[in-house]
């Protein structure tokens, strides 16, 4: 059977430069995979490119295996990808309820809307800070609050696949071990596959079941986190090689 | 009219701004053209008055195009209601000459003076509002203008009727026909268009382009942007009050229907017509919008509807207009400061170990003149040495552990998120400095401090032991700190030569009158100017393509033009935010051999960057930040082995 | 006091008008960042397409629907032709001219704003022209001692119920939460399925259209229109949006009816003839110590 979702040779340019190199990955079914590699290695354009916001120069995306590359972004949503972009980016003016009712706008048709009720309330039930402070600005949200918003958001679509670019970032320490433990339980509670772009290389390798490494656009290293974890080349994808 | 229209069209005929030097010809052939056209057409047999008035009033709308270009073109800043500036120009002249008799012509600096000072005045406290507020503010104040003159203050503006019974002007004989008025008017926009051409080719005009390209990086390589804008605003309102006091001459009388935000569209439009920036290019939309409604008078009523028409389609078709400015190679920005005996005469003292560098600029530059000038003159311009050129402060010997920048306790928050807190860092003289951390951990703030873009809610920035974190951006790149940016601004439409001229723009100090008199201290400073961007240039190996556009750099040289502007500005310090990213592998080996050259010719370096083996391969000393703080420092080595960085980069070991 | 109250109503009445406009305006910005210049002019095809419609029937519309069913009729029709003008401005004005980048905007939107100026000076004249007197009856009445004419609140009642019904919208739907999603964050929005394209349409059909509408009762409040009233009111409701907040919807509605009210307390108290100077002096004051606004939150830069 044909994995849930295939990278095929992407490669990916902003004018003249070569932002992804001939990048292939998949995701199976009820898998979570890895993306790691340093800042700029590409990790967030990839993403980007899988939801459909930027459009690769070559190669191929498929979901389900059904080609992405002539659907339009704004559709995917209701496919069954959810994208919890980098940042966070929850609609800081908006409310968080309305925040996370936007996450159901992409879903047309009306069964399924019905269904995603109760998923909202599966939400506030995984995030009950979310629900003590539903009235509230998104905006006034700590930063770990807002990362739970912004993927409560990415859930009540009732995704297939979430794609999740650097939860951890910028956020304390204990904030990112609540972030990662929700990341297991959501994968494991609502069998949904998960592709994670990180920087925090341990907390994703153990997440995840298998991981890529990406550097400057290519991915140099492939395999299962057990073995990656053990593998010095993934500090050497941060902090480089140089023996003193 | 005729002759009007075959001019427009053969101007129309001509393609965009491919810069050649076919196109300049082509452009100096219809130049001098269109100059003779100008000077003959009212003694030509067939034109009569109504025509000669024609002309006059495209001269005022071209005299207002240039003056509302110096505001829009050169710098960019959204105004739309240049027309109070004029309006501030006729009645100051009409109020004058009808009460006190003053005659016309010595009315005319008096007009300019007072518009000048009044855009002085209401601009200074908005000037810092950026593009659509500052274009509201624009509107308001010429909605202000207007609507004053129609309540009539004082008695003095005649309210909606106006002032009647204005003078003409004497200037040897009385100027009273539409013949005289037309040479008048026209004599004026000649001299504008001169004066201002020679601003443009000077340090004063690359310095409002450089606003328009790029506000903040103008600011960060020195350029007082605050001064610039509003003296952009007080040139353009004094020309524009020059229009309004020969218009209020020839008219003999004024009302308050003639300075309408109607009016501002206009020149607006002529401006953006024309093509931004450009002098030909507003005198050619001034012929197009009066021109336009002239010829189809006869369709009186739907003419206008036609204009708004076609300035629709301009924008859609033409977006950069008629006759976008076409920007001046090195050649001939050093042709037009240098005299006959500064070319043959001035004394050379190349130094040894540069002559390499020395003859891979000229041997550059000589390729670019394709050989017409002496190419031997010109190499012994450069009369010091490469290494001092291109690191002023640099000290061959001295003190290696001398602390140049130190940063204490520096603390900013951002609407209640720490972005730095506690911070305290220390940059040695003659080193090479690396800033690195997982991503948001603030680098780029602390840089954004040291460089006055941000001011800290906490701690100082002691430069050479000295407090500069209340200083402005413009003041501590004086102070000897340049920097180039996290995502490459470069100013896109300028060439590669005017994007390093920026850097010296600090080092330099020529202003409005010695530019435009092109005083013999202005072309010195200039040609100096112009020499040590070249040198810099060429020193990242840029030479070719000195006067090609920076926008047609590829990604890897704009990152080297960038450092080549940061350089030009004769820094003791550089600061270079994540100068290898997009770079290739090669790209990042060249650019570790350039910062390491830098600095053994005694510059100061301090980086923030995520590639850790151009870090490796460059940083004597290594600082590690994570959420805002200082988590460690050491050697490269060190901080590979240190749990805490390890940490902060792959995340913590146990659960 | 009676003069006060007189001056308030007349001035919740303008500023109403100043709301609806402004409302265009704000929806516009707020989306596309971007100022539409021919949103004043729209506001005058609405007064003129209210005249040709309740003039050229000879009354049939009024008379055929009654006075309500019949102005309402008009009210509809005019909304929703202004509103097809306003999807067209942006096809033909905006959408072409979106690359060329934010000066080319600016033109191709004050040519716009010409050509429909001059359009509608080419179709109705250039002389003023008059809507008939008392559509709707001149009555007066006396409502807690204020005296209002039975025409104030029929304007009042129209616009406010506009406002609350835009405020339903877009404040309290889905709709109009994707509406303000698509102005804060674009990419995310359509991460979030939401079709940016859709929310485009909208905000520059349902903009024009209140502006049309505000245009049909100024025309039937004051009766005189003219060609060119598109300016005066485009910068009044401009003056409006920034007082609200540029992009801020319920700001608008608030920045319209305050501004209505400055304007008439000042005409009534200090000077008919100053009123537009302070108005904009106003404006320019708000943008120096309060640039976003009344209703607006500060907002940091990032370099």
């Amino acid at each position: 059977m044909a994995p849930l979702l295939e990278v095929k040779d992407l490669c990916l340019d902003y004018g003249a430069v070569r932002a992804l190199n001939s990048v292939s990955l998949s995701v199976e079914e009820d898998e979570i995979v890895a993306v790691l590699g340093a800042n700029g290695a590409g990790k967030t354009s990839l993403l980007k490119a899988v939801s459909g916001l930027i459009h690769p120069t070559e190669g191929s995306i498929q979901f389900r295996g059904e080609d992405l590359s002539h659907i339009q972004a704004f559709s995917l949503a209701g496919r069954g990808i959810a994208h919890v972009p980098e940042g966070r980016r929850v609609f800081s003016t908006l409310s968080v309820q309305e925040n996370l009712m936007l996450g159901k706008y992409g879903v047309r048709s009306s069964r399924k809307k019905a269904d995603l009720d109760s998923l909202e309330e599966r939400v506030y039930s995984l995030f009950p800070i979310l629900k003590d402070r539903r009235r509230q600005l998104a905006g006034t949200l700590s930063g770990g609050e807002q990362q739970m918003l912004a993927i409560g958001r990415a859930l009540v679509s009732s995704p297939v696949l979430l794609l999740l670019d650097e939860p951890s970032l910028g956020l304390a320490p204990i904030i990112v071990q609540e972030i990662f433990s929700l990341i297991k339980k959501i994968h494991e509670e609502e069998k949904i596959a998960i592709l994670l772009v990180e920087q925090n290389a341990r907390k994703a390798l153990k997440a995840a079941s298998r991981a890529y490494i990406l550097e400057l656009g290519k991915i140099v290293v492939s395999g299962d986190s057990a073995d990656l974890a053990q593998d010095p080349r993934v500090q050497a994808a941060y902090l480089g090689t140089k023996a003193c | 009219m005729n002759l009007s229209l075959s001019l427009l069209k053969r101007i129309l005929g001509t393609p965009g701004s491919s810069g050649g030097g076919d196109e300049l010809r082509r452009r100096r052939i219809i130049g001098i053209a269109a100059a003779v056209i100008f000077a003959l057409f009212p003694l030509l047999p067939f034109v009569d008055n109504y025509w000669i008035d024609v002309g006059f009033y495209v001269g005022i709308y071209a005299l207002l195009g240039l003056s509302l270009n110096i505001v829009l073109g050169e710098v960019g800043l959204f105004d739309l209601g240049h027309t109070a500036f004029y309006a501030i120009g006729a009645y100051v002249t009409a109020i004058l000459n009808t009460r006190f008799h003053i005659p016309i012509l010595w009315l005319l600096p008096v007009s300019a003076i007072a518009a000048g000072l009044f855009a002085w005045l209401v601009t200074a406290p908005v000037i810092h509002l950026k593009g659509d507020y500052l274009c509201i503010v624009t509107i308001g104040i010429g909605e202000i203008v207007r609507l004053s003159m129609i309540n009539n203050p004082l008695g003095l503006t005649g309210g909606p009727n106006g002032i009647n019974g204005i003078d003409n002007p004497h200037f040897i004989v009385p100027i009273l026909s539409s013949r005289q008025f037309y040479y008048l008017l026209w004599a004026i926009i000649g001299l504008s268009a001169f004066l201002l051409t020679r601003l443009q080719r000077s340090r004063v005009g690359r310095a409002w382009n450089y606003i328009r390209e790029d506000e903040t990086a103008a600011k960060a390589l020195g350029v007082n942007v605050r001064h610039y804008k509003l003296s952009a605003f007080v040139l353009g309102a004094a020309l524009a009050g020059v229009a309004g006091n020969i218009y209020a001459s020839k008219q003999m009388s004024i009302s308050p229907e003639s300075f309408t935000f109607m009016e501002s569209s206009l020149l607006f439009c002529i401006v953006l017509l024309g093509g931004l920036g450009s002098i030909p290019g507003s005198v050619l939309g001034a012929l197009a919008v009066t021109v336009f409604p002239e010829i189809f008078r006869p369709f009186a009523k739907y003419r206008l509807m036609f204009f708004g028409l076609a300035l629709l389609l301009m924008m859609i078709f033409k977006p950069g207009g008629i006759l976008p400015r076409l920007r001046d190679s090195g050649e001939r920005l050093k042709k037009v400061v240098e005299t006959k005996k500064a070319r043959s005469s001035k004394p050379g003292a190349g130094c040894e170990d540069t002559a390499d560098i020395l003859k891979r600029a000229n041997s550059a530059e000589s390729a670019d003149r394709s050989g017409s000038i002496n190419t031997i003159d010109r190499a012994d311009n450069v009369d010091t040495t490469q290494r001092s050129e291109c690191s002023a402060h640099a000290e061959t010997g001295g003190a290696q552990d001398k602390l140049l920048l130190r940063i204490e306790n520096l603390g900013l928050s951002f609407g209640g998120v720490t972005a730095v807190s506690d911070m305290d860092l220390e940059v040695v003289k003659g080193r090479i400095t690396a800033l690195i951390g997982p991503n948001g951990a603030g680098k780029t703030t602390v840089f954004n401090i040291i460089t006055g873009i941000y001011r800290p809610m906490s701690g100082r920035v002691l430069l050479r032991g000295e407090d500069i974190s209340s200083r402005l951006p413009h003041q501590i790149a004086k102070a000897g700190v340049a920097r180039t940016f996290q995502n490459i601004r470069i100013f896109p439409s300028l060439t590669c030569l005017e994007n390093v001229l920026c850097g010296q723009h600090s080092r330099g100090k020529a202003g409005f009158a010695a530019s435009m008199l092109r005083l013999a201290s202005q072309r010195t400073e200039e040609s100096r100017m112009l020499q040590k961007a070249q040198t810099c240039l060429a020193r990242v190996g840029l030479s070719d393509s000195a006067d090609s556009l920076a926008s047609a750099l590829p990604y890897g040289k704009r990152r080297y033009l960038e450092i080549a502007r940061a350089l030009a500005a004769e820094p003791e310090l550089i600061v270079l935010d994540e100068p290898s990213s997009g770079l290739n592998d090669a790209e990042t080996l060249e650019l570790a051999a350039l910062l390491k050259s830098l600095v053994a010719e005694g510059l100061t370096i301090f980086l923030i960057e995520h590639d850790m083996n151009l870090v490796d391969m460059v940083s004597d000393h290594v600082v590690v930040m994570q959420s805002g703080k200082k988590i460690a420092e050491g050697p490269m080595c060190d901080m590979r082995q240190n749990p805490k960085v390890i940490e902060a980069y792959l995340g913590s070991e146990e659960d | 006091m009676s003069t006060f109250f007189e001056q308030l109503v007349n001035g919740l009445t303008v500023g109403s008008f100043y709301a609806l406009v402004a409302l265009g305006y704000s929806m516009v910005y707020g989306v596309m960042k971007l100022i539409n210049f021919a949103h004043g002019d729209l506001f005058a095809l609405g007064a003129y397409l209210g005249y040709s419609l309740l003039t050229g029937a000879t009354g049939k519309i009024t008379a055929s629907m009654g006075l309500w069913g019949g102005i309402g009729f008009t009210a509809l029709l005019v909304a929703l032709s202004v509103a097809l003008a306003g999807v067209l401005v942006e096809r033909i004005a905006y959408r072409p001219v979106y690359p060329s980048g934010r000066l080319s905007l600016v033109v191709s939107a004050l040519g716009m704003a010409i050509f429909i100026q001059n359009a509608i000076m080419a179709i109705w004249g250039s002389r003023p022209q008059a809507f008939p007197a008392s559509v709707v009856p001149s009555l007066r009445f006396s409502f807690f001692g204020i005296p209002v004419t039975l025409l104030q609140v029929t304007i009042l009642g129209i616009s406010f119920a506009l406002m609350l019904i835009i405020w339903l919208i877009v404040e309290k739907s889905n709709f109009g939460a994707a509406v303000r999603a698509s102005a804060l964050d674009r990419e995310t929005a359509i991460l979030l399925g939401i079709d940016v394209r859709k929310v485009i349409f909208f905000v520059f059909a349902l903009g024009p259209g209140l502006g049309g509408v505000a245009g049909l009762m100024n025309g039937l409040y004051y009766r005189a229109i003219s060609f060119n009233m598109g300016w005066n009111y485009g910068l009044k409701a401009f003056t409006a949006t920034i007082l609200g907040g540029i992009g801020n919807i319920p700001g608008a509605m608030l920045g319209g009816l305050i501004l209505g009210v400055v304007e008439s307390l000042l005409a009534g108290y200090v000077s008919g003839a100053w009123k537009d100077v302070f108005v904009f002096i106003l404006l320019i004051a708000i943008l120096i110590f309060r640039p976003t606004g009344l209703l607006g939150e500060k907002t940091a830069e990032k370099v």
